[in-house]
């Protein structure tokens, strides 16, 4: 078997039919479907907000200093993300290294901040179970800090073993990385509006 | 392979697009203290958000540069999250009559039907 290994095609050629290399069109189409599971929830959201008697002051229940932090954070991780990437279309992997090393680390950043404000509201006695707004609160910034761990572990993976590739295949790995990044600023896409609907509005 | 050269010039271009980013983060906030009108607040605050993820997509995603297939697919994309959108919050807009919300538990009347038993 281990001389009939089968290539899958189109990693870092594009596919004459698509104009695309298959990976490109594969994080698209799943960040389709991602648009629609938090555009399902969004709409639940106003849906909720405009048909109810009453409404807390978000703002005052919120942390939005600390969430504000978060967006910062979240922001710049997306900045060196793209520079990991530009970095190796530079021929450059020790700051591909760096800038990666800082992406996965604003990660671990993030999900600390997170978990002081979950903390501080359960502290309140504020849980999902409290109010409508408290529910989608929970169950949105939830939903989205998974993905910021799903993406974590992605961006592990390629700071650690997954570098290899860029010994045997360079081009490849370049285009992961640009896939992988991809996936994350749609993460920090969402947090980008999540943030004002929840914290300011 | 991208010329190095290249590849600087991008790098300008991110950093200038993370300094905007921002920026903008910082209006949001600052609005927000404004006090406006909710109708403005979230006016203004969606419009800032959809700005920055414009500038998300089109420089960090690279959808400045992309395939047609790419832009046809979150183009049907759009579509079909706008019909969601419409079509939760058009069930809103369509209550029974006597069966909208006003005051917390109002006594009063909006429609013709009594309160009771509304939701």
């Amino acid at each position: 078997m281990s001389d009939t290994h089968m290539e899958i095609p189109y990693t870092t050629e594009v596919r004459p039919d698509t104009g695309l290399t298959n990976p490109k069109l594969g994080i698209w189409l799943f960040l389709a479907s991602e648009v629609m599971l938090f555009g399902s929830l969004f709409s639940s959201y106003a849906l909720l907000r405009i048909g109810a008697a009453s409404w807390p002051d978000q703002s005052s229940v919120l942390n939005v200093p600390l969430a504000t932090l978060n967006t910062v954070i979240l922001i710049s991780s997306s900045v060196t993300m793209v520079l990991a990437w530009a970095a190796l279309k530079g021929q450059r992997l020790d700051r591909y290294k760096l800038y990666m090393g800082l992406t996965f680390l604003a990660g671990v950043g993030f999900l600390i901040v997170k978990t002081i404000e979950y903390r501080e509201k359960f502290d309140h006695g504020l849980f999902p179970s409290t109010n409508n707004f408290l529910g989608l609160y929970f169950t949105m910034t939830g939903l989205h800090a998974i993905h910021v761990i799903g993406g974590m572990i992605v961006n592990a993976y390629f700071l650690g073993p997954g570098t290899k590739m860029w010994k045997t295949d360079p081009d490849r790995f370049t285009n992961r990385i640009e896939v992988a990044g991809i996936y994350w600023h749609f993460v920090d896409l969402v947090w980008i509006f999540l943030f004002p609907v929840f914290y300011l509005l | 392979m991208t010329h190095p050269a290249d590849v600087a010039v991008h790098v300008r271009g991110y950093l200038l697009v993370f300094g905007t980013l921002l920026v903008l983060t910082v209006i949001t906030v600052a609005a927000s203290y404004l006090n406006l009108p909710t109708g403005p607040t979230v006016a203004l605050g969606l419009t800032i958000a959809a700005v920055k993820a414009g500038l998300v997509g089109a420089f960090f995603m690279h959808l400045r540069h992309e395939r047609a297939l790419i832009y046809a697919a979150l183009s049907l994309t759009a579509v079909l999250a706008l019909a969601l959108f419409s079509f939760t919050l058009w069930t809103e807009a369509d209550h029974a009559p006597g069966t909208q919300f006003t005051a917390p538990f109002s006594a009063t009347p909006t429609d013709t039907a009594p309160v009771e038993g509304a939701h």
